[in-house]
């Protein structure tokens, strides 16, 4: 049998059978509940983590049209511009193609570090870099 | 009995208040992020912590309209119904006064005090000059067998009409003339940062304390960040790509407090004559795009100082840049042709890369 943490005695703790406040069993619960909530986050809250903590997004008019992989090469279009051509490859992401006539886009060359981005801004298109998590994702960029 | 209930409340309790501990560890306000385009000829990028979507939207569509307020009024490309632009004033030079808004009485002021305390390299009035230079490289970026230079005699005569003296600005009139005909305004090296500055400032009085505002590689940024981080990640990008055609960031800074970065450089607007690349700085003096750095970053907490600096300093020699920048308690980074570095105290103080080891 404990003894109550206070010296001074209340009422309360005049009654028998004193057992830790905290019971064993409470922290399991409240730990099992910690774990749950953490699970909850990186599948729900964060689902993007599925394709890789650092990935590739393209944003027509500031809407994100798509989100891939960087782990894979390939070479895609999407399908609001068929005139915009893009490539992955180990593990950077680049405009390849663009029927814009200044070419900024291209020029801007392959993007593999969170935050970076490419702009073509006849096309109204970005590529960027997303690295939700990342500790120096930047959150703009200075060119 | 009586014992069980009273545990089971205790427990209860100790469950709801580690739960609500728990809750305030993680971040209630989360980032978000909304591009503008037809602002400025750029792209503009807004970058802020909010406690919801919706609360975000509805601050981000208040800064992109006063963006696009601003952008009408400092157009020197386009006139708007109804509104007195710099297109106005332009097309009136050598003609008539034009009654404009307070904003470009605001953004002329500090055109000419930017005039002023870079010894004349970054001039406003120089429209004349630079929009030869815009049409020659707009004209060879679409027919590049054909690219060629501004004729040295159209420079110069186009030069002649350069004067910051013949900008008339009557603020009790609240009225702006060019006296010269032919003359006109060209904005490039301060608008965005001013505009930036004036649309921040104004959602931060409206209670947007956590903000980052991207005008086309101009960042001006509000602080603090929210979610528990000190400062703002500020990546400067790499004029030159890595020899497998990546493009990397040469720096990061850590911004945590209101500041401007700003970056000039002639590697992404250029054109190219019989293999030469002409950038779109281009210097009061030579009249030819400036070619005496790779690129220059530069920090100060004004934004359209940061932003009037970067340009000088592209166009002045080292120690004369530092110099100017030393006087005006602005950082930066330059970039050598041959890709050294060069930069100031404070910078390194900010810098991730700069004077580590």
């Amino acid at each position: 049998m404990r003894q109550p943490l206070s010296a001074i005695e209340t009422g309360a703790s005049t009654a028998a059978n004193h057992r830790p406040f905290v019971h064993k069993k409470d922290i399991a619960l409240f730990g099992a509940l910690v774990f749950a909530a953490l699970l909850a986050y990186l599948f729900f809250v964060r689902p993007e983590r599925n394709i890789g903590a650092v990935y590739g997004q393209i944003a027509v008019d500031g809407r994100v049209v798509k989100n891939f992989a960087l782990t894979a090469d390939n070479i895609f279009s999407i399908e609001q511009n068929p005139h915009l051509r893009f490539e992955v490859k180990n593990g950077a992401a680049a405009f390849i193609a663009s029927d814009c006539p200044d070419k900024i886009c291209v020029r801007t060359g392959f993007l593999s570090r969170a935050g970076q981005t490419a702009v073509c801004l006849p096309n109204k298109v970005s590529l960027r870099i997303v690295g939700a998590g990342e500790p120096d994702e930047a959150d703009a960029a200075v060119r | 009995m009586k014992k069980n209930i009273f545990k089971t409340c205790a427990g209860i309790l100790v469950f709801v208040v580690s739960s609500l501990c728990l809750c305030a560890c993680v971040p209630s306000e989360q980032k978000y992020r909304a591009e503008f385009y037809g602002l400025f000829d750029t792209e503009a990028v807004l970058t802020g912590y909010a406690e919801s979507e919706a609360a975000f939207a509805r601050r981000a569509e208040n800064v992109r309209a006063r963006l696009e307020e601003l952008h009408r009024l400092f157009d020197i490309y386009h006139s708007y119904e109804n509104v007195n632009n710099l297109y106005t004033v332009n097309e009136s030079a050598g003609k008539s006064p034009v009654k404009v808004d307070g904003e470009i009485i605001g953004l002329l002021k500090r055109a000419r005090e930017g005039y002023e305390l870079t010894g004349g390299k970054v001039n406003a009035a120089m429209g004349a000059v630079l929009s030869l230079w815009h049409d020659y490289r707009s004209a060879g970026i679409s027919d590049p067998e054909n690219a060629a230079l501004p004729p040295a005699d159209a420079l110069a005569a186009a030069s002649r009409l350069t004067d910051m003296n013949d900008l008339m600005i009557d603020e009790a009139e609240g009225t702006v003339f060019l006296r010269e005909p032919g003359m006109s305004l060209d904005v490039g090296a301060i608008a965005k940062a001013y505009a930036a500055d004036v649309a921040l400032s104004e959602a931060r009085g409206a209670g947007f304390v956590s903000a980052l505002l991207n005008i086309g590689g101009n960042v001006t940024a509000v602080v603090p960040p929210e979610g528990g981080r000190a400062s703002w990640n500020v990546g400067v990008q790499d004029p030159a790509l890595t020899v497998t055609g990546g493009r990397n960031f040469l720096d990061i800074l850590s911004v945590s407090e209101n500041i401007t970065v700003s970056g000039s450089g002639a590697y992404e607007r250029f054109y190219t004559v019989n293999g030469q690349n002409y950038g779109h700085i281009i210097d009061p003096e030579t009249l030819s795009p400036a070619r005496l750095h790779r690129q220059v970053t530069v920090l100060h907490k004004d934004a359209w100082l940061a932003d009037t600096l970067s340009t000088a300093l592209f166009l002045l020699p080292y120690d004369e840049g530092l110099k100017l920048a030393e006087e005006n308690n602005a950082q930066a980074l330059w970039i050598t042709l041959d890709g050294e570095w060069l930069y100031t105290e404070g910078y390194a103080r900010v810098s991730k890369e700069a004077g580590k080891p």
